[in-house]
């Protein structure tokens, strides 16, 4: 069933209201920081990109404990940036990935807000391979970044996270192309 | 000389018998038999079609037959071929003279230690192959053994030294001799493994949706018929009993019988996570267990839902408290847990007088995305379906199972997939009425009311009396809230 926009409205105000949540007192710095793993459950079919997301675990460096809303990470709250051979790496496709975080309006988001408390972390999951399918053999270096205050942006600070580093053999790279669905041409009409 | 008999031969026949038929026999002084490094199972002695026949064969022991040969017709051949062969040699072919003043083979063609005497040919190694004894070598690049030869000769009597590797490594091994090793004309008709414990022989995923999860996954049989084998296993073994790899080959050298090698034996201390999950809800009470949300001004229409209401939520599509939780009871030394969670079947209906009802029914398939993502700050999972209430419906019902898998990852990297550890089977279900205007009510689920069929039951992967196979596989995704 969909919502309606209202609703939606409501999500997006709720969004800010926990970002604002997540932030220390002005001027004394971000309260969290960001470490990045590599998640990869394994192989994947012929001509498909390996299943690799990036795991983000979002650590309270301060002395409070601060609440943190869920699903985050499907809403493009966190950036991923990746370096490919040393040459900026350009998304596959970027208005699709705005599209689907603009969908991810909690339909079937269940995370409850965490509180996170100092020392502690929360680990998130960002769709990772569907952006940058590492589908040509070489060295990858991907880093995660995010606001520390996206609604005041005068005052936010970019929080960065450790930058990973992804050398894909030529065992695992994959041609997207050639699982693409071959046209079928009816009998008597080829050309 | 066969006028003197068939005479003895270390390869092996011997007799003093003076003349046909000859007779293989400790009665008769004669016997066909095998030196001491060819023993062998299953020793049989035949004889190609048409030449002689062969009768009253005895089995004595891995060395020793005896049978009666004799020509089929009043002229016969001056040499008679016997074959033996036995599990852990090939055939070795015999020829022995049927008449006086045979030639003897040459030589040239006798093992140096035969001891044949004149009158009997051996022929040659062409002829009576030895099969090599099977070895099994690690060929995996994460394995600690990698390049090194790790079986014994299960008939040796000698214990393999376990090797070490862990849940969900990949595990390649080798062998020989390989197909290319053997004579030409020899030819690997059998590769026949067994692998103790639970295994599997890879996963693979399929395309990923929009949140770049796989919309399938697929897992593949270990294919124990190769000369090498590709294996994860998922569980591990217990400590002091490892888990037992044992490899044989079979040849076929034309226009000779099949037989088989020895059985070589490889070992692997498999190690893993121990424990499992359990499941946290207040079922079978349900008291509380589901909540009508009442509409805000965020969220226009109120809400059946598994679990309690947050304030601090706009919508309860993230229910606080949701109305089960999974904790992760399992513990390792590394490695990286994480959860996935299987629909097996869900409906969500709506009911109005007058009105289609329709009745949304979702899955199998995975829940939303890969990895399952309600997971609090401490690694326990969570979950609490809902349904939102429509004014257009007088009563509308959500019905879900599923399967909530732990899974555990030892490393990172390509040759290390996730193994099941233990998962969760539940059921739920719930009703709402509405009784006027835009107010529901639950008709089920609460502590006067249960619902029918709530449960949840936990289980370890490896317990093979559980409802679920140990890797959960999906060909689709389901979203769902």
């Amino acid at each position: 069933m969909k919502r309606s926009m209202f609703y939606l409205l409501g999500l997006l105000t709720a969004m800010q209201t926990v970002a604002v949540c997540a932030q220390k007192p002005q001027d004394s710095g971000p309260n969290f920081s960001l470490t990045i793993y590599l998640f990869q459950p394994g192989q994947a079919e012929p001509g498909q990109p390996t299943f690799r997301k990036i795991q983000v675990d979002e650590t309270n460096i301060s002395n409070e404990p601060f609440t943190e809303r869920g699903c985050l990470e499907f809403q493009g709250v966190f950036h991923i940036s990746v370096v490919y051979n040393g040459l900026p790496l350009e998304e596959k496709d970027a208005s699709a990935r705005k599209k689907r975080q603009e969908d991810a309006n909690n339909e079937w988001c269940k995370v409850m807000p965490q509180k996170i408390l100092p020392g502690h972390s929360w680990t998130r999951y960002l769709p990772f391979d569907v952006d940058y399918p590492l589908c040509k053999p070489g060295t990858y270096e991907v880093t995660v970044s995010r606001e520390s205050d996206p609604e005041h942006p005068e005052k936010s600070i970019t929080v960065k996270s450790n930058t990973l580093t992804i050398i894909v053999p030529e065992s695992e790279g994959c041609d997207l192309k050639a699982v693409a669905p071959k046209q079928v041409v009816p009998r008597g009409q080829e050309r | 000389m066969v006028t003197n008999g068939c005479r003895e031969a270390s390869l092996r026949i011997s007799s003093d018998v003076a003349r046909w038929p000859c007779i293989f026999g400790p009665g008769a002084g004669a016997e066909v038999s095998l030196d001491q490094q060819r023993v062998a199972s299953q020793l049989t002695v035949s004889v190609p079609t048409g030449s002689v026949t062969l009768s009253d064969v005895t089995i004595i022991d891995s060395t020793k037959i005896t049978a009666i040969v004799q020509p089929m017709d009043t002229d016969p051949a001056e040499t008679a071929t016997l074959i033996l062969w036995g599990k852990y040699f090939g055939p070795m072919v015999v020829r022995a003279p049927t008449r006086a003043g045979t030639k003897a083979a040459p030589a040239a063609a006798l093992p140096a230690d035969s001891g044949a005497p004149a009158g009997l040919e051996w022929l040659g190694q062409e002829n009576a192959l030895i099969l090599p004894q099977p070895v099994i070598t690690c060929a995996g690049a994460s394995m600690k053994c990698n390049g090194n030869p790790i079986s014994v000769i299960e008939t040796d009597g000698a214990t393999p030294n376990p090797q070490e590797a862990v849940a969900g490594q990949k595990i390649v091994l080798t062998t020989t001799p390989t197909q290319e090793s053997l004579p030409p004309g020899v030819i690997i008709t059998q590769s026949v493994w067994t692998v103790d414990g639970k295994t599997i022989g890879g996963d693979k995923f399929g395309p990923r949706d929009s949140n770049g999860s796989p919309k399938s996954s697929t897992v593949t049989a270990t294919v124990e018929n190769n000369t090498g084998l590709t294996t994860y296993w998922l569980y591990p073994s217990t400590s002091g009993t490892p888990f037992n790899v044992t490899y044989y080959y079979c040849v076929i050298e034309v226009p000779y019988v099949e037989q088989c090698s020895s059985t070589a034996e490889a070992a692997f201390q498999v190690n893993g996570p121990t424990g499992s999950v359990a499941a946290v809800l207040t079922l079978p009470d349900a008291n509380n267990t589901w909540e009508v949300a009442t509409q805000t001004q965020a969220c226009p229409n109120p809400f059946l839902i598994f679990g309690g209401v947050s304030m601090e939520q706009p919508c309860p599509g993230a229910p606080d408290p949701p109305g089960i939780y999974f904790r992760n009871d399992a513990k390792a030394d590394s490695g990286k847990f994480f959860w996935l969670q299987i629909i097996g079947s869900g409906s969500e209906r709506y009911i109005a007088p007058g009105l289609p009802n329709p009745n949304h029914v979702f899955g199998p398939g995975l829940d939303n995305v890969d990895p399952y993502y309600a997971v609090d700050e401490i690694g326990n999972a969570y979950d609490g379906p809902g349904i939102e209430l429509l004014s257009d419906y007088t009563i509308e019902s959500k019905a879900l199972t599923a399967n909530m898998h732990l899974m555990w990852q030892a490393e990172i990297d390509p040759s290390h997939i996730p193994v099941p550890v233990g998962y969760v089977n539940w059921s739920i279900s719930s009703k709402a009425t509405k009784s006027g205007g835009n107010k529901w009510t639950l008709a089920c689920g609460h502590v006067l009311t249960p619902c029918p069929g709530a449960r949840a039951t936990s289980w370890a992967s490896s317990d093979t009396t559980g409802p679920e196979p140990d890797m959960p596989t999906w060909s689709t995704i389901v979203p769902n809230n």
